[in-house]
């Protein structure tokens, strides 16, 4: 960089400091909010025009951010009322997201957690997406019930595949996501369901041609199972093009892995696929 | 004060000091950014890093290399021996051969590089560097030995001729060598891969000789929507009995996709590289 190269850069980043869009002014706001409440304490807040509740606000700053701020699930759709399954809907910032983008789309939103599931269904109500249909079940490749660790913020996830959380064991409800598929073809598939998405995604096995694009969060926290490499292989032969975003090493959770050479190896993490069927032209 | 303010400050002071007081590696890095953002592109030079003395041909991509490999060590390993034997795939003027002689002073290095202009910058910085043990080879390594067409971009993207995605450069035949046979003559401690696109071919070529390497350090290239080398690698590595672990995934948007550019995802990175560490 040259000097005047640098002046430039250092004086556009204070200008956006100071003046940043409203979505990060608001996500912002909701930081130093969170650095001032302790974990696990719900509430509402306003960002934007929406109003809000949540379980625990420091969750919510990085959904914010990916959402809102950077958005990541920014999606071209063929018609104006794509349909999109939202599966690991959390308290709505994704389905909230999508109603903007699209007024017109029919969004099915999956949340396993019954006190996250009533957040997100009175969030979505009270933000203009009351034609949303909400579904308080884990969606997983069977139906009946499922044991389900209510982790109580972002972290929940079905008893067995998401080692290192702490939280009540509950029964809840689930649903096959194969099913859903088989009924109707959908736009957008959005997982981001806590190590259940490979399971998920094989058992669809033979009814992905129904699906038009994928955004799913891989969350490789068991270095003796990895997940991504199987899940790249499934989209790959499901005839889908992959593209992978935003690799997050997970720090701040235990993870076991088998003594490694390297002194930074990141031995959990999540990463984003987005997967989509290739121009037939 | 309260507890996270507090944690504010300390950051905020911390971030300064090492602005103003930046590690010699951090130091040398960014006299390396400066000094590049002088320099017209492909100009060869030398430069002084952290008493290493560096010939290139284009200082702009020795920086993210000295960053990565200097400041942020993300090629650190652990070896029980002291002279662990090493293969430099891809290695372009030498740095992370240097780095590797800097963490074990014995090991015993052979460094491949394909573009012959590159090979003679690799064999002087390791001579001039202490690291004059190091063999450098030019040779790109492939899975077919005799002579391969190689595109020269003339700084750290040359490639294959025949593979998909190659940038603009000199076509050049150049030696190529066949990493199974490498393999097959003896073991290895860490082989280092950076070759351009080439790893999916060259590692299914040696897939079954694989249980010889005890450590790998893979940069995977993603160019080609179409075609992704993931899935294929992956397998193959966790097939060989590796523990693999994913890293530094770097977007490059600057560079054109192969084909298949049309995605709904506007915010998807169509071409990148990442970092693949595998273990046993």
């Amino acid at each position: 960089m040259s000097r005047l190269q640098a002046f430039r850069y250092y004086v556009r980043a204070g200008w956006r400091r100071m003046h940043p869009p409203p979505a990060e002014a608001d996500w912002r706001r909701a930081c130093r909010l969170a650095d001032r409440t302790p974990r696990h304490r719900a509430g509402r807040i306003r960002l934007l025009a929406y109003d809000l509740a949540y379980p625990d606000l420091l969750m919510l700053c990085p959904q914010w951010h990916d959402i809102f701020v950077r958005e990541t699930l920014r999606f071209r759709a063929r018609t104006g009322a794509p349909r999109i399954l939202d599966c690991g809907a959390n308290v709505g910032l994704a389905t909230l997201f999508w109603k903007r983008c699209y007024p017109g789309a029919r969004i099915t939103a999956f949340e396993a957690d019954p006190a996250i599931a009533a957040m997100l269904r009175d969030n979505l109500a009270r933000n203009g997406a009351g034609d949303v249909e909400v579904v308080a079940k884990a969606v997983w490749v069977a139906g009946g019930t499922v044991r389900f660790v209510a982790e109580g913020a972002d972290s929940g996830a079905i008893a067995g595949l998401s080692p290192g959380i702490d939280g009540p064991s509950v029964a809840v409800p689930a649903e096959r996501l194969r099913d859903r598929l088989v009924r109707e073809p959908v736009d957008l598939l959005k997982l981001d369901v806590e190590g259940a998405e490979l399971d998920l995604l094989a058992d669809c096995g033979g009814v992905l041609d129904r699906v038009s694009a994928i955004h799913v969060e891989v969350h490789d926290f068991t270095p003796a199972r990895r997940l991504l490499p199987a899940v790249l292989e499934l989209l790959d032969r499901a005839g889908f093009t992959t593209a992978l975003d935003d690799l997050l090493p997970i720090t701040w959770r235990p993870c076991t892995a088998p003594p490694s050479p390297f002194a930074r190896g990141q031995a959990c993490w999540l990463t984003l696929v987005r997967a989509w069927r290739p121009d037939p032209s | 004060m309260t507890a996270p303010r507090l944690a504010g400050v300390r950051r905020t002071a911390g971030a300064i000091r090492r602005q103003v007081w930046p590690t010699p590696a951090v130091a040398a890095w960014r006299r390396a950014c400066r000094t590049a953002g002088q320099v017209a592109r492909y100009t060869p030079g030398r430069i002084d890093l952290m008493g290493y003395r560096i010939q290139y041909s284009d200082l702009l991509t020795i920086c993210p290399q000295w960053h990565d490999l200097f400041v942020k060590e993300t090629l650190r390993f652990r070896s029980g021996r002291s002279a662990p034997r090493i293969l430099d795939c891809g290695a372009n003027v030498g740095l992370a051969s240097l780095y590797f002689k800097r963490l074990y002073p014995a090991a015993r290095i052979t460094a491949y590089e394909a573009d012959p202009t590159l090979t003679r910058l690799l064999a002087a910085n390791l001579a001039a560097n202490g690291a004059g043990d190091v063999e450098a080879v030019n040779a790109a390594v492939w899975t077919r030995s005799g002579p391969v067409d190689f595109r020269c971009e003339g700084a750290d993207s040359g490639a294959l001729d025949e593979l998909a995605g190659a940038l603009p450069g000199e076509r050049l035949a150049v030696p190529g060598i066949r990493l199974r046979d490498l393999l097959e003559a003896e073991s290895i401690d860490l082989l280092k891969l950076d070759i351009e696109g080439a790893e999916r071919a060259v590692l299914e070529d040696c897939a079954d000789v694989l249980g010889r390497v005890a450590i790998l350090l893979l940069d995977l290239h993603e160019f080609e929507p179409g075609r992704r080398h993931a899935p294929a690698v992956l397998s193959a590595l966790s097939a060989a009995g590796f523990t693999v672990s994913l890293g530094e995934l770097n977007p490059l948007p600057w560079r054109p996709p192969v084909a298949g550019g049309d995605t709904p995802f506007p915010g998807a990175p169509l071409c990148w590289t990442c970092l693949v560490k595998a273990w046993r």
